[in-house]
């Protein structure tokens, strides 16, 4: 047995020495950062350490790095054929201030190559370490705070960068976009916080994919960002052409406030934006593991797949996780995707889509607005300048339509990428606002955020007032037109107005145009699918109104007003949004190809478009401009008597109804003042009782040509013949000619017959007659009728009353027994 | 040797029985009165704590449903529940209130200990279960029973340990035993067993200042300090063990106490206006309560008695060992003394607590009936000193028995007295199971003026649908509204919310549910 080990013992010896000293640095095509460094050799506790002297260094102007080799090493031959990001551990000492920054520890596990990062998480700047069999060892964690792995063995082949990456995190490392909200929750204590995996399904060298799952310790009430997906769909990421050692090594932001001369190639330090952050930038790339060199500190971890540096790249940002077993339902921005739909190449998209989406269910949906609920945020740049120029929110309740599967596992309910665009523009949706630029620039990574505040926790989808526009129209936004349908249920549309020659949303209501601080334009409808009103208001004082409907035009401004002929279409051509190339490009064309009518703001302008007026009144104003039937129809006050057109003949200085009808023309006739009616009030639901709020309704009319607005409405009660108190109000706006209905809760607080009336008050006081409502007793609170409330049967009062009287007899006859003349047998302590 | 047991033990065997007695039918009525329909927020959180137990198999469930000051109760709740299969309702309405009696087989040996008479301790039990807030705490369906079984366990080997320090073997085991029932009472409520804690360390402080104030009180300080040295250090090393590893949610009530000082030193520092800083008053909602101010004041009267009848005779003892008048104090009622301080000292600074807002802004009122524990053989002590004439002896056996009634009612709510109803309608179950099956969940509902009807959707597991108490809630549309709160709403000369004239989805007689009508199209 001696002399067969011995042999072995031989062979082994023998095989030692003949292996040629292997180090194993595979170098990819790019720099570095160690131009600048000197290697030397040391002998340390039996093992040859490679030290690497730097100025400039990898991180600071002077640096200094040691190889622990577990592979022999040739310290005679050039210490650049020596490095080893294979098997060898690895210390960083930025500043050369001779303690340690980072250590890494290359190795294998189960055929896999692995990185394992130690750093500070003892926050005073400095890894502590120590040895252990000759290898520097962090002793603040015997977690690593990043494992990476690559499971085929290598990280860089070919000079070919491995982009099949597992990744772990354990500790407060920004590694996931979202994570200011739990940073502080998290630690380096052997559990993981984040898991981040990245596919190069073709080994192209280049990331297509990757899906981060935040695994924090917090509740899973905490509404975080739990699974991030962002993906390549061109398949062109940008790779890093510069880092530190190893393809995936980089340091953290900011730049330097002031980079010394460097020689090129320069150092990863010394090239603007290399510490990104979490999130890519266009055109950029730089090495994801970001180190914080001067605190010792694995910063962050960002994006190897940009999310939205990229115009072929889509990402989705779930509340929920999935991607993992039995996980594949996604929500809130799911998905966010970007195009380049003219082709442009440059790295910028010209589309922007993202759905802000919540599932049935959803927790993490507003209690207000349950799901399936989408907002949509739809931003297109038509000339692929870098400025987006449109905008459409849309606010719908659609399921996702489809599970996209990206492979290893990773599925979820989404819009495929390819298909998004025209599942937006064709599907139909509740709500719809366009934005338009008008001022020289607008530019973000995530399109254009402003809308008119259609959708979500809104007062108007939440059910608080009836008012659409109520919540909506944000004059705060100088440079923004925007405009809306409050409840469309189609798909969206656009069109070139005949009238002032902009884009439009085809069923807009309201609409807005903040032209600077004081000037600022309002659109409106009197109905049907295209703007029909527009007014110029200066510091919040109208100086010009326009109205286009029924192939007429009225134009009003200080100087009076003004009937002419208008388009006889309201629109120039519709169009829809651009979903593809061929539409972005025909939606260029079409509005390129209308010619601007002024600067867009002079409503005059508009006007003289369409020829010479038919009628003219100085001094007059209009107003109450509303449809009717065969026409429209509008109270016009004349300052002077007139004796043109026809229609308008013999006329005097007045308020008149003027109409106009398709058959007929226009007619006027003396406006009749506004003058109101009351019917008798009534109760509306269960038999009023006491303490149960009472529901009052009146009908209030209005038999004048003036539509009324505001009017308040009083509801009085009385006992028979005594005087009125008033105990409920409403407020109501009443138009001409019409009859509305006004309600107002009481909360009848006791019992018998009231006398009710309703008071419209004011100058011209109105009152209804009275109606006789019986208000019926509260029920009783006493024990007996709480006894029969809670249903019990008859024995329960007589067994409620035995128990106490038990009660009561146990307590005095336990008194009586202890105040007894003492016995002497009494226990004694 | 004769047949047969001693007259002593007979007489302490018939003072059990009767106190048991009482305390099982203050029990039934509790249960009964009600015909089992009674819940309260407690109760209904640690039903949701024992479902989450049972359903997720850990004391820690992942989903964040736990009561985050202890685990024992639930861990002891989810074994009866494995066990014997018994409903959580059952269990905690039903089973528990029963179950609290009890707890007089473990306070009499206590107090006997405490106060070295038989007579003492049969008053101080009965005084204990006629006291209301203490009487609530007991029968509700929270920790406290249990909580309270292990606080007088606990002082019951305490001083037993005391008396057989000489014997080691069964010394040791009533040390081990002593640890392992404040281990439970940590467990069961981490805040109560560090207060706890707290006053075993004031007890000990406190017998080590009077050895030196008077030569009669030098033996059983000697003998306290001996015993107590080491009880606070290794029940606060179980106190952190448990907050800190073996169940870390409960250090975060703990961890509260700075900023109750912080937010103390705000209050009287500063005169900003900022809510934070405003004066937190625990005792305004105390008078809503009840129908009248003058009932809550005749409820409370024992109460009041309690506190100055016990601070009186607490004065009067020290001042008497001081002086070195009558007898020396024994052991028991040496610590009796010095826990009754200590848990006077923790009210006081509850009271304070209170006044910052801070955990949960009600500690004096979760602290009293720890202080009752104490009051009450102090009380009984000169009761039982006490030699009435005929006449006095039935007047104050006939207060004892009023003050029973008063207990009994303040306890438990009655809706006669009381304005905070407890019971609910099968009905009313059923309306709020319709509503979970019936309603997206996510949707606000509105059910009663106060807790009741949200408690009771947790403890009956009803619906995962959200409740709120404002009627004007924004996205609230849908209202509950039965008999019981049309009459509440009687009783509280309160409106019920406005929805007549709403769409009536439900109505079985007794309840009936609303929904508003849509305003918008997204009002689905």
């Amino acid at each position: 047995m001696g002399a067969i080990a011995a042999r072995l013992g031989f062979l082994l010896v023998a095989a030692a020495l003949l292996a040629p000293a292997v180090p194993v640095h595979a170098q990819a095509s790019g720099y570095d950062s160690l131009g600048g460094c000197q290697g030397s050799w040391i002998r340390q506790f039996g093992l040859d350490v490679l030290i690497l002297d730097c100025q400039p260094g990898f991180a600071t102007q002077h640096d200094r790095a040691y190889q622990y080799s577990r592979t022999p090493v040739d310290p005679n031959g050039d210490w650049r054929t020596q490095l080893n990001t294979d098997d060898a551990v690895w210390l960083f000492d930025a500043g050369a201030t001779g303690r340690a920054s980072l250590i890494v520890d290359f190795h294998h596990e189960n055929g896999a190559a692995v990185a394992d990062f130690y750093d500070d998480v003892a926050g005073n700047g400095e890894l502590r370490y120590g040895y252990e069999r000759g290898y520097p060892r962090s002793v603040e964690s015997r977690f690593p705070t990043v494992k990476v792995t690559a499971p085929d063995g290598w990280w860089v082949r070919g000079g070919v960068v491995n982009y099949n990456l597992h990744i772990v995190v354990d500790g407060a490392v920004k590694a996931s976009f979202g994570y200011e909200r739990f940073l502080d929750q998290v630690r380096n204590d052997g559990q993981i916080d984040w898991t981040i995996d990245v596919h190069d399904p073709k080994g192209s060298g280049r990331p297509k994919w990757e899906v981060i799952q935040a695994t924090p310790p917090v509740s899973d009430e905490w509404a975080i960002l739990r699974t991030l997906v962002m993906v390549n769909e061109a398949d062109d990421e940008l790779v890093p052409s510069t880092w530190i050692l190893w393809p995936h090594l980089g340091v953290a932001g900011p730049d330097p406030d002031s980079l010394p001369k460097l020689p090129e190639p320069r150092p990863l330090w010394g090239i603007p934006g290399a510490g990104f952050g979490v999130v890519k930038n266009y055109n950029s790339t730089f090495p994801p593991i970001q180190i914080d060199w001067a605190h010792a500190r694995v910063d962050s971890i960002g994006e190897f797949v940009a999310s939205r540096g990229r115009p072929h790249n889509w990402f989705t940002y779930s509340l929920y996780q999935v991607g993992t077993p039995g996980h594949t339902v996604a929500d809130w921005e799911n998905p966010f995707a970007f195009y380049d739909l003219a082709g442009a190449d440059d790295g910028y998209p010209d589309l922007v889509i993202r759905d802000a989406d919540f599932f049935i269910g959803d927790h993490y949906a507003s209690e207000n607005v349950p799901g399936p609920s989408n907002e949509i945020r739809y931003s297109w740049d038509p000339k692929h300048e870098h400025k987006w120029s449109f905008g459409l929110h849309l606010y719908g309740r659609r399921p996702m339509p489809a599970i996209v599967d990206l492979g290893n596992g990773t599925r979820f309910t989404s819009v495929p990428y390819a298909e998004f665009p025209r599942w937006v523009v064709d599907n139909p949706w509740a709500a719809v606002s366009m934005t338009a630029i008008e001022k020289p620039a607008y530019w973000t990574t995530e399109g254009l955020y402003e809308g008119c505040g259609i959708g979500g926790d809104t007062p108007y989808y939440t059910g608080q007032t009836t008012d659409p526009g109520s919540g909506t129209l944000d004059s705060s936004f100088v440079g923004l037109r925007c405009e809306y349908v409050s409840y469309s249920n189609d798909v969206p549309k656009l069109y070139v107005s005949a009238v002032d020659h902009k884009v439009h949303l085809v069923g807009s209501e309201l609409g807005s145009w903040q032209i600077d601080q004081t000037e600022a334009l309002r659109y409106g409808s009197l109905g049907g699918p295209y703007l029909s009103t527009w007014e110029h208001l200066s510091s919040g004082t109208q100086v010009q109104q326009l109205i286009s409907t029924n192939g007429k035009l009225l134009y009003a401004d200080r100087s009076g007003v003004q009937i002419a002929n208008g388009p006889s279409r309201p629109d120039l051509f519709e169009i829809v949004p651009p979903s593809d190339g061929p539409s972005m490009q025909a939606f260029r064309r079409a509005v390129d190809a209308v010619t601007p009518l002024g600067d867009g703001t002079d409503l005059k302008v508009f006007f003289d478009q369409f020829g010479k007026a038919e009628a003219v009144f100085p001094g007059a104003r209009v107003w109450d401009v509303r449809r009717t039937a065969d026409g429209f129809a509008f109270l016009l006050q004349l300052a002077e008597a007139t004796d043109a057109p026809a229609w308008a003949a013999n006329l005097g200085p007045g308020t008149y109804r003027v109409s106009y009808s398709d058959r007929t023309g226009f007619a006027a006739a003396a406006a009749r003042p506004a003058s109101l009616s009351l019917a008798a009030p009534r109760w509306k639901g269960d038999q009023p009782s006491e303490l149960t709020p009472t529901r009052l309704t009146v009908t209030v009319r209005n038999n004048g040509d003036e539509s009324l607005t505001a009017v308040p409405i009083l509801f009085t009660v009385a006992r028979k013949g005594a005087p009125g108190q008033t105990v409920a109000s409403t407020i109501v706006d009443v138009p001409a000619d019409r009859a509305v209905e006004a309600e107002a809760i009481w909360p009848a607080t006791a019992a018998g017959d009231w006398e009710i009336r309703a008071v419209a008050p004011g100058t011209d006081a109105v009152s209804s007659d009275a109606t006789t409502v019986r208000i019926a007793p509260a029920p009783p609170t006493d024990l007996s009728a709480i006894l029969v409330a809670q249903g019990l049967r008859p024995f329960a009062g007589s067994a409620i009353t035995a128990s106490v009287t038990l009660l009561i007899a146990l307590a005095v006859g336990i008194g009586l027994v202890v105040w007894r003349v003492p016995r002497p047998d009494d226990r004694a302590a | 040797m004769g047949g047969g047991p001693a007259p002593e033990a007979d007489d302490a065997r018939w003072s059990i029985s009767v106190v048991f007695s009482f305390a099982l039918i203050v029990g039934a009525y509790f249960t009964f009165r009600f015909s089992g329909r009674w819940v309260e927020g407690d109760t209904a959180s640690q039903a949701d704590n024992i479902r989450a137990m049972i359903r997720d198999m850990t004391i820690l469930s992942p989903s964040g449903v736990l009561y985050s000051n202890g685990y024992a109760f639930s861990a002891v709740s989810t074994f009866i529940v494995a066990f014997t299969g018994v409903k959580i309702e059952t269990l905690l309405q039903l089973i528990y209130p029963l179950v609290s009696a009890t707890l007089v087989l473990v306070a009499w040996p206590v107090y006997r200990e405490f106060t070295g008479s038989a007579r003492a301790a049969t008053v101080a039990t009965l005084i204990l279960f006629v006291q209301p807030e203490f009487l609530f705490v007991i029968l509700r369906g929270s920790h406290e029973r249990v909580l309270r079984v292990f606080l007088l366990l606990s002082m019951w080997l305490l001083l037993r340990s005391f008396r057989h320090a000489d014997k080691t073997p069964l010394y040791a085991t009533y040390v081990f035993l002593f640890y392992l029932t404040v281990y439970g009472t940590i467990a069961t409520n981490s805040w109560f067993g560090s207060s706890y804690v707290w006053a075993l360390a004031t007890a000990l402080v406190g017998s080590w200042v009077a050895r030196w104030l008077g030569p009669g009180l030098r033996p059983v300080s000697l003998s306290t300090q001996r015993r107590l040295l080491y009880v606070p250090i290794f029940a606060g090393v179980l106190a952190f063990l448990f907050n800190s590893y073996i169940y870390p949610p409960s250090g975060q009530t703990l961890g509260q106490i700075p900023s109750i000082l912080d937010r103390l030193s705000r209050l009287m520092l500063t005169t900003s206006p900022d809510p934070s800083t405003t004066r937190y008053n625990a005792y305004a909602a105390i008078f809503d309560q009840w129908v009248d101010i003058r009932v809550y004041f005749l409820l409370s009267l024992g109460t009041y008695l309690l506190l100055a009848g016990s601070a009186a005779l607490w004065i009067r003892m020290g001042l008497r060992w001081l002086a070195g008048v009558g007898d020396r104090p024994t052991l028991g009622r040496w610590l009796l003394w010095l826990l009754y301080g200590a848990s006077a000292l923790q009210g006081a600074m509850s009271v304070v607590a209170d006044n910052a807002g801070m955990l949960g802004g009600n500690l004096q009122y979760r602290s009293f009936p720890t202080f009752v524990m104490m009051a009450s053989p102090i009380v009984a002590i000169g009761l039982t000193e006490w030699r009435p004439k005929p006449r006095t002896r039935v007047l104050a056996s006939g207060a004892l028995g009023i003050l029973a009634l008063l207990g009994i009612a303040k306890a438990t709510n009655d809706p006669a007295v009381s304005n905070g109803w407890s019971f609910y309608l099968p009905s009313e179950v059923s309306a709020l199971r319709f509503l979970g099956d019936y309603m997206k969940e996510g949707q606000l509902y509105w059910s009663d003026f106060d807790e009741r009807l949200r408690a009771l959707r947790i403890l009956v597991n009803a619906s995962n649908l959200t409740p709120t108490l404002d009627p004007n809630a924004v996205g609230l549309r849908t209202y509950l509204i039965s008999d019981i709160i049309r009459a509440r709403a009687a009783r509280l000369g309160r409106p019920v919310p406005p929805v007549t004239g709403e769409l009536r989805i439900y109505d079985d007689g007794d309840v009936q549910i609303y929904r508003k009508r849509s305003l918008t199209p997204y009002q689905d």
